[in-house]
């Protein structure tokens, strides 16, 4: 039986060995080669002061763009994870929603509105706040703001399953010991959501430092980010080896984050740590 | 330490179900007194209005002779223990006793020292540093238990604490909340549907029915002298004779009490002696342990009986007596 449990396999893992893991290795030797040493790649790239600034900025907007989805999430998870079941199913697809649609219409229509002719710089002209347009468009809070955009319903949705999952009578509990609801918050909501933090964090976080159309159509040439360098390197430049380290880069910067977001969370929240222990 | 009046307490979830109807009730000093009623009759209703966890519509609850009816829960300094124990999942069970100290703002020594002491009251000291889920469900509601009364409350309310623990761990915990409540002279309100658990610990049993207090006494005259039909049922008493019947065959009733109804338990009724007061035949057998249960069907309806005798089987035809005293009188209930 167990020797047909191999064979009923076998197709799923050599799909992934062939378009997987093979073309991962490939991506990964030519980057130790062809150099005086095997990280000549890597110094030649973090030399050039360009690169380290683009990658400052696709942690910058990163980092701000899990800060902002998160601060915007939890209240509003919360707030969902609490309504009756059918008002939670309509508010739950009217927020996913914005993932239905194209990511280059999505994007177009923040040009729109962020443009020097856009809805925003239109309606302060005519208020009379301010007397030139100001440069939204193509700037890092563009890219910042298209993001948020696009993660945000990845975040509500990973804190909604968290939330509902919470037993209101630990609130209650902790309500009637004397703490004010911002302490109920902070002291018992959050700690029990730290794994839907953590999931959705990550989610985000890992989206926005790869993403590509956001930053492409919203940052324009002057603010790159990793994602769009490695297309210039890879399609423009036809510079493989470069686009591969810039590859690996990324993959590390994830997977650096993925470990520290679930030390953080375990340090909050203590239960799983003694999981371990046990 | 507190004395408790709660006057003219209704609420109503929706327009039309209205879940308490003018409520009225006194809570002495230091006492333990249990609201006793089936699910769906407001009990827990009325333990959350008193909490504060829900806003009051309308009435009032007085408090060591201050209105509390708008004070927030966080400012009340009420003690309360949960069904589903609802410990703080993160944090060791040290930290989940000193949680309401930390809140009043006291020194660190002090929240140290009065968390340790009540660890020890409560034999807890050895799980200090444990979390909850390493507890069973007996550790954690005596956790439950240490946290509400570590804050020094001045009203205890227990939420049905002890419907989730086995036979066993219940009376054990159950003794367990009589010991301390004692002990530290709580006010405490104690909400269940088990009558046996509030009659093994209660100074007075509030029973209540359909939003309203069907009976307010001591356990004892709660049992021997139950007012309603409701009660009665409640506590035990299974069968139920119209009183015209009992009129009809020359007993004396003093008419004291308005009611067409008595009552008799299961135990008062005998099986084929020589005086027989009912004929019936008998429908079902039951072996409970103690005793065995007939139920006989007569021209008053069916009769349970509790009794050793075991030599009587289904479809047997069947004498039943009893005497006029083991007759309670019953008002009508509306």
């Amino acid at each position: 039986m167990k020797k047909r449990a191999v064979l009923f396999l076998l197709p799923g893992l050599l799909l992934i060995f062939i378009l997987l893991i093979y073309p991962v290795i490939r991506m990964f030797i030519p980057t130790f080669t062809g150099g005086q040493t095997i990280f000549s790649n890597y110094q030649s790239f973090f030399s050039s002061e360009n690169n380290v600034q683009i990658i400052f900025r696709t942690l910058f907007i990163a980092v701000m763009t899990t800060l902002v989805t998160l601060g915007l999430g939890l209240p509003t998870a919360y707030w969902i994870s609490r309504l009756s079941g059918r008002w939670r199913k309509i508010i739950s697809i009217i927020v996913l929603f914005p993932i239905l649609t194209n990511a280059v219409v999505r994007n177009f229509a923040w040009i729109m509105i962020l443009g020097k002719n856009g809805v925003i710089n239109n309606f302060l002209m005519k208020m009379h706040i301010i007397s030139s347009p100001l440069t939204l468009l193509y700037t890092n809070l563009a890219i910042i703001i298209g993001a948020v955009y696009l993660f945000l319903p990845i975040m509500i949705t990973s804190l909604v399953s968290s939330y509902t999952q919470l037993n209101s009578e630990i609130e209650e509990a902790a309500e009637v010991l004397g703490s004010r609801p911002i302490v109920v918050f902070f002291k018992i909501i959050i700690p029990q959501i730290s794994v839907g933090i953590f999931t959705g964090s990550i989610l985000v976080f890992v989206g926005a430092l790869t993403a590509y159309t956001t930053p492409q159509l919203l940052g324009g040439n002057k603010n790159m980010v990793l994602a769009t360098l490695l297309q210039q390197q890879s399609i423009t430049l036809g510079d493989w080896t470069s686009a591969s380290v810039i590859a690996i880069v990324l993959t590390v910067i994830a997977f650096i984050t993925m470990i520290a977001l679930n030390w953080v969370s375990k340090v909050i929240d203590r239960r799983n740590s003694h999981e371990i222990k046990n | 330490m507190a004395q408790i009046k709660i006057n003219n307490l209704s609420h109503s979830y929706q327009k039309n179900k209205q879940i308490l109807k003018d409520l009225s009730l006194d809570i002495h000093d230091g006492e333990l007194l249990s609201i006793l009623g089936p699910s769906g009759c407001g009990k827990t209703t009325m333990l959350r209005l008193i909490s504060g966890l829900l806003p009051m519509q309308e009435g009032s609850i007085i408090v060591a002779g201050g209105d509390i009816s708008k004070v927030p829960v966080y400012k009340r300094n009420f003690g309360m223990v949960f069904q589903s124990y609802a410990l703080f999942p993160h944090m060791t069970i040290f930290q989940n006793v000193a949680f309401g100290l930390k809140r009043k703002k006291l020194s660190k020594s002090e929240i140290f020292e009065k968390t340790l002491s009540i660890l020890k009251t409560t034999g807890l000291l050895d799980l200090k540093d444990r979390m909850p889920n390493e507890l069973s469900g007996g550790q954690q509601q005596r956790v439950s238990l240490a946290r509400a009364l570590a804050i020094n409350p001045d009203v205890l309310l227990l939420d049905e604490p002890l419907s989730n623990l086995d036979a066993k761990l219940r009376i054990e915990m159950r003794e367990e909340i009589s010991r301390l409540q004692k002990k530290m002279k709580m006010t405490t309100i104690f909400v269940t549907h088990d009558q046996e658990e509030c009659f093994a610990i209660s100074d007075r049993v509030a029973v209540m029915n359909h939003g309203k207090i069907e009976q307010l006494d001591t356990p004892q005259n709660i049992f021997r002298h139950p007012k309603t039909k409701f009660v009665a049922a409640f506590v035990g008493y299974e069968n139920f004779v119209p009183k015209q019947w009992a009129k009809e065959h020359n007993w004396r009733y003093n008419d004291i009490i308005s009611g067409s109804q008595l009552t008799i338990r299961p135990e008062k009724i005998e099986l084929g002696s020589n005086e027989n007061i009912l004929n019936g035949k008998v429908l079902v057998k039951n072996f409970l342990g103690n005793n065995y249960q007939y139920i006989v069907e007569t021209e008053l309806g069916r009769m349970k009986v509790d009794t050793q005798q075991e030599n009587y089987e289904i479809n047997d035809d069947i004498g039943l007596s009893f005497s006029e005293k083991s007759l309670i009188e019953l008002e009508d209930g509306d």
